[in-house]
């Protein structure tokens, strides 16, 4: 939620934080609906290889993404369960499968930096710029272009 | 490939069109075959295993997953699993031109005429070895229930099916509901009312021209006929659906305002006489049944008043269209509302229909929609008035 602080004219972002493979990534809260543990999931064949696949979630037919899979990491072990942010992106309801979700952390606009030059480029692809943390660095992950650039089929 | 019913049937795995076959299942001999028809094209689906049917809204599917052409969406099922719905067009294009060159256009086109008469008839067997069908048009669904969830109640079998007690009929007294296993149903539904009739073995579905031969004589049956070269009793669904609720064919919605109407029923097959005639009465129709057109003149000849006329369009000797003409071109009968019922609805012969004097066309199997015209045909004449 991006809005004005009591204090004075600076804007704060509010951002879901999830980690994938050790690196943080933060989400803005406004594209975020929920934060789900997926279960039941059922594969979809012949889809992408970023389709984790489709689930039940109250009700609606959520498609899964793994953002692993989209960031051509390694598959999840197993015996690690992922979770899920929901989100609803061009009218459809999405989960994006991380390793672990965090917390919700508000930090100032002013703060975000563009990508940096060595920023990984398979990062950098899907993400819009950086916070830096005390202690780590925040990719900013930006819905469009983690679920845009992957709408269109994925040649084999 | 395989020989069903003296056609060959091309087949496709499911699992390799969908690329999870794994290494075992190319050896594996088990599994069904699930016969589809795109068009023209008639091939088989070889699956692992068949669980139920069930009636779902198909949603669909992600704009991701819209680029893949073997599903057409998904839905969530009742257990709250979500599944993919196969689209048979995608599967045939998959299997790809190779299967559409196996269709015989030959033996097609002879089929086609001898398949004027033709009905689908669901062939079974209850409580004797001897077979017996039904119109499969009839049935709405084909279940097994586990015997477990068939509960004895006032003397009746039911089971909690879909949210509402489904009364089982049998087709006699001496008939065994299963106590264990699995008992399969043909059920009909109608209106929101299920009946479940009870049965051994559902045996097949076959196109066949239906004679009865041998007209029943026992309540229940319509009568003998040869079916795929055995002799077959063709069950009354009419006879046992009151059977499962007393007040089956009188229910308020198919009732005709301002009093019964009279209506000339002319079907050469005893046996769509026989299916109509109750259904028709029971939606308050006085009816009066002739075997053919020329009976169907006569008795207009003797100076009996109808307000509708519902008459089939394959006759032997004279047509329906033929009917119809001869009808409306006798003055005493030219506001009578003509119902053409066939079961080649087609737009040509819709459109001849129409030009022989039809009010309305209706396809041979649809009950509901026959007695919509009728109803539409009662609405007009309270306009008229």
């Amino acid at each position: 939620m991006t809005r004005d602080s009591p204090g004075g004219a600076e804007c704060l972002t509010e951002y879901v934080t999830v980690v994938v493979d050790g690196q943080l990534f933060g989400l803005p809260i406004a594209q975020a609906q929920d934060v789900f543990m997926p279960e039941l999931l059922t594969r979809v064949p012949l889809s992408g290889p970023e389709i984790a696949g489709i689930l039940n979630l109250r009700g609606r037919i959520v498609t899964a993404v793994d953002l692993r899979c989209r960031l051509g990491l390694s598959r999840r072990q197993d015996a690690a369960r992922p979770m899920a942010v929901g989100i609803e992106w061009r009218g459809e309801s999405y989960g994006l499968l991380v390793d672990a979700v965090g917390e919700v952390i508000k930090l100032a606009d002013s703060g975000r930096e563009p990508n940096p030059v060595n920023l990984d480029a398979k990062f950098a692809r899907v993400s819009v710029g950086v916070h830096r943390l005390e202690a780590q660095l925040m990719v900013v992950l930006d819905v469009e272009r983690v679920l845009g650039s992957a709408a269109e089929p994925i040649a084999a | 490939m395989l020989r069903l019913r003296n056609k060959l049937l091309p087949l496709a795995r499911l699992d390799q069109l969908l690329g999870i076959a794994g290494a075992a299942s190319s050896e594996a001999e088990g599994g069904f075959i699930v016969v589809v028809q795109v068009g023209s094209q008639t091939f088989g689906i070889v699956v692992d295993a068949v669980f139920h049917t069930e009636e779902i809204v198909v949603k669909p599917m992600s704009t991701k997953l819209r680029h893949i052409p073997t599903f057409s969406g998904n839905t969530i099922l009742g257990d709250g699993s979500v599944i993919m719905i196969i689209d048979p067009n995608g599967i045939a294009q998959a299997i790809g031109a190779g299967a559409a060159q196996v269709s015989e256009p030959a033996a097609d086109a002879q089929r086609a005429e001898s398949d004027v008469k033709a009905v689908s008839l669901l062939v079974f067997r209850a409580g004797s070895a001897e077979l017996k069908a039904v119109p499969l048009s009839l049935v709405t669904r084909l279940e097994e229930v586990d015997c477990r969830k068939i509960e004895l109640s006032g003397g009746r079998h039911l089971v909690q099916y879909r949210g509402q007690l489904m009364p089982l009929v049998r087709l006699k007294d001496e008939f065994r509901i299963r106590t264990e296993g699995r008992q399969p149903l043909l059920v009909f539904s109608d209106r929101g009312r299920s009946m479940g009739l009870a049965v051994d073995e559902i045996v097949d579905i076959v196109e066949e021209k239906l004679d009865i031969e041998v007209p029943g004589e026992t309540p229940g049956s319509l009568g003998c006929a040869v079916i795929r070269g055995q002799a077959t009793e063709v069950v009354d669904v009419g006879y046992f659906l009151p059977l499962a609720f007393q007040d089956w064919f009188r229910r308020n919605d198919a009732q005709v305002a301002g009093g019964p109407k009279s209506l000339l029923l002319v079907d050469d097959s005893a046996f769509f006489r026989n299916m109509l005639c109750p259904v028709l009465e029971a939606a308050g129709y006085e009816v009066t049944a002739a075997a053919g057109a020329e009976e169907a003149l006569a008795i207009l000849k003797s100076g009996r008043q109808f307000e509708l006329i519902v008459t089939d369009i394959e006759m032997p000797g004279m047509s329906g269209y033929e009917l119809a003409e001869a009808v409306r071109n006798e003055n005493r009968a030219a506001n009578v509302t003509l119902i053409a019922l066939s079961a080649l609805a087609s737009e040509a012969t819709i459109e001849r229909g129409r030009r022989a004097g039809f009010d309305n066309f209706v396809a041979k199997f649809d009950r509901q929609g026959l007695i919509a015209a009728l109803k539409q045909a009662s609405l007009q004449w309270v306009e008229a008035a």
